[in-house]
């Protein structure tokens, strides 16, 4: 029987996914959190879990080097990657916003907004109508309002308290986030039974959980 | 400064030594095949008019287009498909002649591809057939065959032929009023098999409770045969959508008699390639690789535009995907 390989996003999703797949009897034993390993097996059940950077879980995906990938809905929008995205997983729950100094007029002509996130900022301000100026940064997005390199930012929004000890505020949320499963097209079609029978675990497991928040 | 003499553009690369052996051997094992089926090898030009590609229904995305300027300023394109030309050939040429033909390529197809990883996104070589004249399910099981046997023939061994339909989506959006952009958004939403969005946009819709359960079950018609047609008969809600699933059931089991069970695979939701397909439509994925390798379907209302109304199937192979796949040995043997 042929591996199925997942690939996991370093960060915090790796922890709920691991637990997700261990309450459907999937077991790592060589996993803990300070292992600098980037590759565990479930040997019975023949599966892998790779950790990669979350921005390069598509790239895997896509190339039919891993089979399912568990990635953030942010990171999803942003790699327009061309996958299935067949389940809400509800964990690493957060959104995405629009955020700046209080009082910040986001109608100005030229708006300039900053973000990591470059697809998701034009993808928005497009669907207004909106022409603005994007600047790409890689990460202290919060600080370019502050120091006057862009008039607001967009980001994700967890706690909101990045954003409050910085003096900055909510000003317009875009969507919600949470971690999505998704799956490699070819994989679906070429190893289907099992590929289903996983995900169909993984939803049921999920949506039981979903109840109990309830 | 670059030394732009000394590097080709993106997306495109040399082949030499024994990766263009590999490549050539392919080829000429699918040209053979082709002439033991009797389609006739056939060339159509690098470039042709914009108009081509872009005044009928169903095109690619102009985007993605190649574009060069003609002396009298006219807007030509480096060929982007290898479907539409011969449909604008046949249509020219063919009207008097024996209803039925069949045609066969090996060309290079041109495009504007956003994946800058791939060396190889925008020329790229495709190897098809395209059958004329011929309706019904005949000609279907014969062109699906055909696609199977290039792939064993070329020496791949765990592969899928995903096989969907079209127009059972079409039909079903024929009867929903729904701004353009809205049945954009749900249409992606079926192709990524997003289940719980679709769900939530759905809902929110003012239509029939029994249109809203058809668009949320269509994403979920892939697996076991029998199953999914049953399920399908019962989201039908007019008779084109019954006769659709009626033919599609037909040609499976025609293919199963024929004992290409193993490779088959349906799914309903295979709903967004290109828009010119009106029936059958399938896509060949080999085991272990990431994209498919083998596009196809029936495109019945082509022709038409080129004023003649003929139908027609066909499919194209990517070669240069199938030959990375059996070089990675991945579904291979």
């Amino acid at each position: 029987m042929k591996y199925i390989t997942f690939a996991l996003g370093k960060g915090r999703l790796v922890n709920n996914t691991i637990n997700l797949l261990n309450e459907i009897g999937i077991e790592f034993p060589e996993y803990h959190e300070n292992s600098r390993k980037l590759i565990f097996e479930d040997e019975v059940n023949k599966i892998r879990i790779v950790l990669v950077k979350a921005s390069d879980v598509a790239v895997y995906l896509e190339r039919g080097a891993a089979d399912i990938g568990v990635i953030g809905k942010d990171t999803l929008i942003e790699s327009g990657a061309n996958v299935y995205e067949m389940v809400d997983l509800g964990f690493g729950r957060c959104r995405f916003a629009v955020a700046g100094l209080p009082g910040t007029d986001l109608n100005k002509k030229r708006l300039v907004v900053a973000s990591k996130y470059p697809t998701v900022t034009k993808q928005f301000f497009a669907k207004k109508g909106q022409l603005i100026d994007t600047i790409h940064l890689n990460g202290s997005v919060e600080l370019a309002p502050l120091v006057g390199l862009s008039d607001c930012i967009v980001d994700i929004v967890e706690t909101g308290r990045t954003l409050k000890d910085n003096g900055l505020v909510v000003l317009e949320d875009i969507c919600e986030i949470t971690a999505r499963l998704i799956v490699n097209k070819a994989s679906f079609k070429t190893k289907n039974q099992r590929i289903n029978d996983l995900i169909q675990q993984i939803e049921a497991s999920v949506s039981k959980k979903g109840d109990l928040v309830r | 400064m670059e030394k732009l003499s000394q590097l080709v553009p993106k997306g495109v690369n040399d082949l030499h030594g024994e990766d263009f052996e590999v490549k050539e051997q392919t080829i000429i094992k699918l040209k053979n095949l082709f002439k033991q089926y009797e389609y006739k090898q056939i060339q159509t030009p690098v470039f042709e008019y914009y108009d081509l590609f872009n005044k009928i229904e169903g095109t690619l995305n102009k985007d993605q287009m190649i574009k060069l300027i003609d002396t009298d300023g006219k807007i030509l394109v480096l060929r982007p498909d290898a479907t539409i030309p011969i449909a604008r050939m046949v249509a020219q040429n063919y009207q008097n002649a024996d209803p039925v033909q069949r045609f066969s390529y090996v060309t290079s197809i041109f495009r504007m591809n956003e994946d800058l990883q791939n060396i190889q996104s925008r020329e790229f070589t495709q190897a098809g057939v395209e059958l004329f004249g011929k309706n019904g399910g005949e000609a279907d099981v014969e062109i699906i065959s055909l696609a199977i046997e290039s792939l064993q023939e070329v020496g791949v061994v765990n592969f899928t032929i995903d096989i969907g339909q079209a127009n059972f989506f079409k039909k079903l959006v024929e009867q929903i009023d729904l701004p353009k952009e809205a049945m954009n958004d749900i249409q992606r939403l079926i192709e990524d098999k997003n289940f719980a969005q679709l769900k939530k946009n759905v809902n929110e819709l003012a239509i029939d409770e029994e249109l809203k359960n058809a668009l949320r079950t269509i994403p979920t018609l892939y697996g076991e045969p029998e199953e999914v047609f049953r399920r399908a008969f019962q989201i039908a809600i007019n008779n084109e959508m019954t006769d659709e699933i009626r033919h599609l059931k037909a040609v499976y089991e025609k293919l199963v008699a024929k004992g290409y069970e193993q490779y088959l695979s349906l799914d309903l939701g295979l709903i967004n390639h290109l828009n010119y397909y009106t029936c059958i439509v399938f896509q060949g994925f080999i085991t272990g690789y990431g994209s498919p390798v083998l596009l196809g379907g029936r495109y019945d209302n082509l022709t038409k535009q080129f004023g003649y109304d003929t139908k027609a199937i066909g499919f194209a192979i990517y070669v240069d995907r199938l030959i990375e796949s059996l070089n990675g040995n991945k579904g291979g043997a």
